[in-house]
């Protein structure tokens, strides 16, 4: 089924929507559940909880794309509940290697975040002059926050080599932001 | 700047890159170029060896990517047949298929090619068609995958000694409409097979009572035959009926004047809307293996929508459907 046809039938509040979300996006969410969180319990928890907060925000919001939407609900949610869990501690789930692995890009030094919409911008800029294949295994590691070894899995390399891939993506992006003004 | 920061950065990046990175045809198309390049690779040291040809001869054209990287030029390595394409499966193809699942650790144990052709070839199915030869490739055997035997998502095809398989995204309409030429409502529908392919019609969307064969019959005749037409026509209908309806102009027609604009903050203007343009679904399986069609039938409008494509029809039209339908 086509993502506007689904979107129809929140609208006319018909509890198929939930059902057709499911089958067309929840192996999607699980897996970024998954990715985030320490067990399958709560990764299907969790997925649960993402089709509830779709049935109550659509409507009024008009997804063009349920699959980003769904992905974007699935992942804000499962980041609460990994900080929510993990306030005193680090460890378990994808994040905290994600988050080292970034901090190679620019150190963790203390400073404001008032620059937020102008790094996104940057980013935008930076992954589309990236090479398709590098960009998608860079928003897969970095968005979707998908595992080294199962995203090698995924696009028939060997862990290894996708390691050096990405340590070349992570510096081109240093370099990038260096030069565009940030302060890295 | 922290690496926090950079991070929710990254989570706030357009949906277009999120939604990008989950779609497997980039992935082949990078499977296929590295192969490729191995396979010119190896055939230069083939010609080293035997001296017969010049290395220019054997490379094709190379183009270089942002990366400064030489990349060969694109060779179709999928196929056309019965109104889908498919391509060579990708890794994560595999996944989907847990029969198959197995035949992904043949690439990573590297088991021989003439392994990997017999357990593909005990695999096949029925022969489902055939595909021509071209100037990369000789002609090619397609078969059904005999342990998905429902699934016109997935084939195996021999072409040049080798067995292999191969994935499609889904129906390829608007491939057809392109060859074709033709986005009628009629061209649409045979695309499909139907009415002839026809298990069930319903029109609610919730267990509703199904359509009698007839009555499918006389609905189809109906619809088809209708020419496509814009977006913008159904939603200068749409600002007509509200103003009609409410005598206001809080939906009005765009800057454009090819869609809606209204403010979407205004809880009431939206939940009024959304009842006005309700349309009647019409439900339809098939025996065709894709998922449930719908039809977005619109009275009010004398409009129906068929796979995102919008047609018109005659006031006597609407006035004979509504009593195919049961609707006041």
């Amino acid at each position: 089924m086509e993502d506007h046809q689904i979107v129809t039938l929140f609208y006319h509040r018909a509890e198929k929507a939930i059902d057709e979300t499911a089958k067309k996006y929840g192996p999607l969410c699980r897996r970024i559940a998954q990715n985030i969180l320490e067990n399958e319990q709560d990764a299907d928890e969790l997925v649960n909880d993402t089709y509830l907060r779709l049935w109550n925000t659509i409507p009024p919001e008009q997804p063009k794309s349920l699959k980003a939407y769904a992905a974007t609900v699935c992942k804000h949610l499962a980041l609460d509940r990994y900080e929510r869990d993990h306030a005193q501690k680090r460890g378990g789930g994808q994040l905290p290697m994600a988050l080292e692995e970034l901090a190679e890009c620019i150190p963790d030094t203390a400073s404001d975040v008032t620059e937020h919409l102008a790094l996104r911008d940057a980013l935008h800029s930076f992954l589309d002059a990236l090479p398709p294949f590098s960009r998608v295994l860079f928003v897969r590691r970095y968005w979707y926050l998908t595992p080294l070894d199962a995203l090698a899995a995924e696009v028939g390399m060997r862990e290894g080599a996708l390691a050096m891939l990405m340590l070349r993506i992570r510096k081109k992006l240093k370099q990038y932001l260096q030069k565009e003004g940030f302060d890295v | 700047m922290t690496t926090k920061a950079l991070f929710q950065a990254i989570d706030a990046i357009d949906a277009h890159y999120i939604i990008e990175a989950q779609e497997e045809a980039v992935i082949r198309t990078h499977r296929r170029r590295r192969n490729r390049r191995t396979a010119a690779v190896c055939a230069c040291f083939a010609v080293l060896l035997v001296g017969a040809l010049t290395l220019p001869g054997l490379l094709h054209p190379a183009r270089v990517d942002g990366d400064g990287q030489q990349q060969m030029a694109d060779i179709n390595y999928g196929f056309y047949l019965n109104g889908l394409d498919y391509q060579p499966f990708g890794a994560g193809d595999y996944a989907r298929y847990p029969v198959l699942s197995s035949m992904q650790y043949s690439i990573q144990y590297s088991i021989t090619r003439e392994q990997r052709n017999e357990l593909i070839k005990r695999m096949a199915g029925e022969i489902v068609g055939t595909v021509p030869a071209d100037e990369n490739f000789g002609p090619g055997t397609v078969y059904r995958v005999a342990a998905y035997p429902d699934y016109d998502s997935i084939r195996i095809m021999y072409r040049d000694g080798n067995y292999e398989f191969y994935v499609s995204d889904g129906n390829s309409l608007y491939h057809y409409f392109a060859e074709t030429g033709d986005r009628s409502s009629g061209n649409a529908f045979a695309f499909h097979g139907l009415p002839e392919s026809i298990l069930t019609v319903q029109t609610e969307l919730i267990d509703g009572e199904a359509l009698g064969e007839e009555n499918t019959r006389e609905l189809f005749a109906i619809l088809s035959d209708r020419e496509d037409v814009e977006y913008a026509v159904w939603a200068a209908r749409v600002v007509a009926l509200w103003a009609q309806t409410y005598g206001t102009d809080e939906v009005r027609l765009n800057e454009r004047g090819e869609g809606l604009s209204y403010d979407a903050t205004d809880r009431d203007v939206y939940e009024r809307l959304m009842q006005l343009t309700k349309p009647q679904t019409i439900w339809i399986a098939t025996d065709r293996g894709f998922d449930e069609l719908l039809i977005c039938y619109y009275p009010q409008f004398s409009m129906f929508t068929f796979c995102n494509v919008m047609y018109e029809l005659q006031p006597d039209e609407v006035t004979a459907i509504n009593t195919l339908l049961d609707l006041e």
